[in-house]
């Protein structure tokens, strides 16, 4: 029962009685087993970016009205690894000009720059590689280390349209970085604590996404922003700079953007699902039921997991095949004038609330915060609409001047 | 000698070993690059030192903000991405001599 409860502590347990066994020194006993668990953890992502390239193929079939992958395998199942086999067969081209050892280390800081995400995914309660108590920080943090990588494979390739790219992807993620540390501040007040576990814990009874939808749709498009996916993917606009920032890389190099890609976007499928759908609990209390304790078996949590992060990747993805690109300043000014006011918004309102209701019941407070951030919503279409409206009553007065002239 | 003895000597070589670049290399992007080594490997000594909010503070500011900011202050106003001239000045001993002596002065401590 031990191994069905907790089974990483059961076999780091037996790892390490096994190798003291053998003689070794108890903290190299000890270094070996973390290194064991860190290749663990990366195989473990990284197999599931294999299949991201399956779900990512299929899903974006569905939407635009195809079948997608259906030939090789059950329902195209082996198809990845036949794209895996292309590509680390294909020539590996270095332009000339180009920077050789920058070349060659931004597309592998552009993978790494996700994978040490992972470092605090808590997959379960006790599945998880470390708990920082500046969990959201890190966050940040590895955003910035992914906007240096672009800059770098931008710089290094020695061609006009990959650095165009990367100057559109810098100042996208520059800017849409705001936001979302602005927004990260919502969970870590709701919660009392920076750390991923701990906000997950703190959701146990009530989803963040309740408390403050707001913050979860601001949280999201400035994720997208983030991943530079569409309506955001200016940094590979295909139709004007051809594949922007790694258009001259080719192969597998090619292969571990494309890889650092889908990975990230589940990565933040699954900080969508830790910091407002509760990680891997969140079911309202009805685990504490005795009927339910199953809920608590870190399997069905890594499950759950897996489950929510997938649907946050599909939303993502959902969002991605259906909107058209923006452009560039439409972009910045959505961010400056819209995007950071609210933000800043809706932080102040869930400071302040979070104090006033405290000695509500804890229904009464859940209430109260959501109608709050239905009223600032509410308040910010209205806005919005009357600028609209300004905008086309100057813009109808203008062309009649011009026809009366 | 322990892990972390292990682990902080090799970054501490990774520190210095990158500051030597920064101040010998030419090309000014690369100096740039191994700047953001330099900064790195502290936060990584840093982490070592358990001030996790240090370190990941020394990433988010100095990487993501400082750095960048440098990479793109280059790029967009040098026509000539080299450095020309001579990288020492005449009294370049003095400073060489002051450091060899406070090396020992740290190892002291």
């Amino acid at each position: 029962m031990a191994f069905v409860n907790d089974p990483v502590n059961f076999i780091a347990g037996w790892l390490h009685g096994l190798l003291t066994g053998w003689g070794l020194a108890d903290s190299l006993a000890i270094i070996i087993i973390y290194l064991i668990g860190i290749t663990v953890l990366i195989v473990f992502a990284m197999v599931l970016d294999i299949m991201l390239v399956w779900v990512e193929r299929k899903v974006v079939a569905r939407f635009q009205d195809r079948l997608g992958p259906n030939r090789i395998g059950p329902f195209g199942l082996i198809q990845p690894f036949a794209d895996i086999i292309k590509m680390v067969i294909k020539e590996d081209i270095t332009p000339a000009g180009a920077d050789r050892i920058v070349y060659n280390i931004a597309p592998v800081l552009a993978a790494s720059s996700v994978i040490i995400l992972w470092a605090i995914l808590p997959l379960a309660s006790s599945i998880f590689g470390v708990d920082l108590n500046v969990g959201i920080l890190y966050i940040v943090a590895a955003g910035s280390l992914g906007t240096l990588a672009i800059i770098m494979a931008g710089w290094s390739s020695n061609n006009k349209y990959a650095l165009l790219g990367a100057f559109r992807m810098v100042a996208n993620m520059i800017s849409y970085e705001i936001p979302m540390v602005i927004i990260l501040l919502v969970p870590t007040i709701l919660a009392d604590t920076m750390s991923i576990k701990g906000i997950t814990q703190a959701q146990s009874g009530m989803w963040f996404a309740i408390l403050s939808p707001l913050a979860f749709i601001i949280f999201l498009i400035s994720a997208i922003a983030e991943l530079g996916r569409s309506p955001f993917d200016l940094n590979e606009a295909e139709s004007e700079i051809v594949s922007g920032f790694n258009v001259e890389y080719s192969g597998m190099k090619f292969g571990w953007f494309y890889a650092g890609e889908l990975l990230h976007a589940f990565t933040f499928g699954g900080f969508i699902a830790i910091l407002f759908f509760g990680g891997y609990g969140g079911f309202f209390g009805i685990e504490k039921i005795g009927i339910f304790s199953w809920l608590n078996n870190p399997f069905v949590q890594v499950l759950v997991f897996m489950a929510k992060a997938m649907f946050g990747y599909w939303v993502i993805m959902w969002v991605k095949y259906s909107m058209p690109r923006i452009r560039i300043d439409h972009m910045l000014a959505f961010n400056w004038k819209f995007l950071t006011p609210l933000s800043l918004v809706v932080l102040v309102n869930t400071a302040i609330l979070s104090k006033l209701l405290t000695f509500l019941p804890p229904w009464a407070y859940a209430i109260g915060m959501f109608f709050s951030n239905i009223v600032i919503g509410f308040i910010t279409i209205e806005i919005l609409r009357a600028y609209g409206r300004k905008q086309r009553k100057a813009q109808a007065e203008l062309s009649q001047q011009v026809v009366h002239n | 000698m322990t892990v972390e003895q292990i682990i902080f000597i090799l970054t501490g070589l990774l520190v210095i070993g990158s500051a030597f670049m920064v101040v010998t290399t030419r090309k000014l992007i690369q100096v740039a690059l191994w700047l953001v080594s330099v900064l790195f490997g502290v936060s990584i000594l840093y982490a070592i030192l358990q001030a996790n909010f240090l370190a990941v503070v020394q990433v988010v500011v100095y990487i993501g903000a400082i750095a960048v900011l440098f990479i793109f202050a280059v790029m967009l106003t040098r026509k000539e991405m080299r450095d020309q001239g001579p990288q020492t000045r005449s009294n370049w001993w003095i400073a060489a001599f002051s450091e060899f002596s406070f090396f020992p002065g740290l190892c002291s401590l």
